[in-house]
């Protein structure tokens, strides 16, 4: 069975449930391998997670009897509603940990969830020797004097959660399998490398510019860049026209993004340049990967 | 074939060397985070296996990947046969899936590739951490 045959049977059953709406399109995906196909459904709303499950569940049975195998994940999209600094963080035995404890809200469509961030001390040392707060570096302990503030622990954990809750295909994060995140060295690391609007900005080049056939967002692009008449190497002009797909785990007042000229707008000069940079090497990676959209956009891909 | 007794000694021997391992240091190349990920995995799967035969689910049920998920089902309950899978499947990606890097959602990116699988190691220490307390407990009141 072709990942088509099986996409069409899966839309089927979606639809005929009442779920298909529910889908995800950009972000779903069928990847076919030797042993199978791999299925990856991802839902606006956890709330009907169970329901797409059970209907995943009755096609793999199905499929099985007649010896096409299905791996697959069903996950939702979360978007942080709120982080609140909780005190320092304990072990279920009591004891006291390295790391200072964040309760975070979640929400997807109709449902919210509980998540803890464990915010390590090594972590912490990262964020206070950006923060210019060196002499603390080292303590074992955090106090609202002389330290990093309150509402940017909270912001930092924010972001880490965004980052965790944007991983999909088998790097997915299910918050209600796994309440408990640790925000150790490599995350704060990555997280204070660049601001948010980069990390924002570069997400939605990366998925527009997934070279895959089925890749919605590219095909959204590429359309709306030829309409507007404007070539993709135009860099300026181009990311007005990339889909305004932000939003998702971004929460109120977390540096939402609304657009991706709003996002560029954020960058300081250093970022737009290697914002720039990364959207013309992924161009140059899309050509190679699909030559045929050359033909099919001329205008777009003309030098 | 060692008796069960010596088959959850041996196991959480064998799983505490691997967990110890399956750390990212904050240079870690894209291999060296791939390892990571198969050692955290591993050091999870066999005190999964400890955990069984503690609770004498003979070797004879739980001799491939997919019986340890299932037997963990049946005895400790669906999510945590789900999560465990979660871990398999990431490490199925990272041994076998050279696009696992360079697709989505890293594209090439080693440190968001270290930020986020450094976390997913995480929640499978902890995953570990609840079978091996277990496990020492019991081998510690024998």
């Amino acid at each position: 069975m072709t990942t088509t045959e099986l996409e069409k049977i899966i839309n089927d059953r979606l639809g005929a449930a009442g779920l298909l709406p529910l889908l995800d399109r950009t972000r779903s995906q069928l990847l076919g391998f030797p042993e199978g196909v791999f299925v990856e459904l991802v839902l606006t709303d956890a709330s009907k997670l169970r329901q797409v499950e059970n209907t995943l569940n009755q096609i793999r049975t199905e499929l099985a009897q007649e010896g096409t195998q299905i791996d697959s994940i069903v996950r939702a999209l979360w978007r942080v509603k709120s982080v609140e600094y909780q005190g320092p963080a304990r072990a279920p035995t009591g004891e006291p940990k390295l790391a200072l404890a964040f309760r975070a809200v979640l929400e997807s469509g109709q449902q919210a969830c509980e998540v803890v961030v464990e915010l390590h001390v090594l972590a912490l040392n990262e964020l206070r020797k950006k923060m210019g707060k060196a002499s603390k570096v080292g303590s074992f302990s955090w106090s609202e004097i002389d330290d990093v503030d309150r509402g940017t622990l909270e912001s930092v954990a924010a972001q880490f959660l965004t980052l965790q809750l944007l991983a999909g295909g088998t790097s997915y994060w299910d918050p209600i399998r796994f309440g408990h995140q640790e925000l150790n060295e490599p995350a704060m690391m990555y997280l204070l490398a660049r601001t948010a609007a980069f990390r924002a900005l570069e997400t939605l080049i990366n998925d527009t510019l997934d070279p895959d056939p089925r890749n919605l967002l590219l095909q959204e692009f590429l359309t709306s860049l030829s309409n507007a008449r404007i070539k993709i190497r135009d860099f300026e002009y181009a990311i007005s026209c990339l889909p305004a797909v932000f939003g998702g785990p971004y929460g109120p007042g977390q540096e939402l993004m609304t657009s991706p000229s709003g996002a560029y707008a954020k960058l300081d000069g250093k970022e737009k340049e290697l914002i720039k940079a990364h959207f013309l090497q992924r161009v140059t990676q899309l050509e190679q990967s699909l030559p045929a959209l050359k033909d099919k956009f001329p205008m777009v891909f003309a030098r | 074939m060692p008796t069960s007794f010596e088959e959850i000694e041996e196991r959480l021997r064998l799983a505490e060397g691997f967990m110890a391992t399956a750390v990212i240091p904050p240079n870690a190349t894209e291999g060296e985070v791939r390892n990571a990920v198969s050692r955290a995995y591993y050091g999870l799967m066999h005190i999964c296996h400890s955990w069984l035969a503690m609770n004498n689910v003979p070797q004879g049920r739980r001799r491939g990947h997919g019986e340890v998920q299932e037997e963990i089902g049946k005895q400790c309950g669906e999510e945590f046969k789900a999560r465990l899978r979660d871990i398999y499947r990431l490490r199925e990606d990272a041994d076998y899936r050279p696009q696992m890097f360079t697709s989505r959602p890293y594209f090439a990116d080693i440190a968001k590739f270290r930020a986020v699988v450094s976390t997913r190691i995480a929640s499978a220490r902890a995953e570990f951490d609840s079978y091996a307390n277990e496990v020492k407990q019991f081998l510690e009141s024998k």
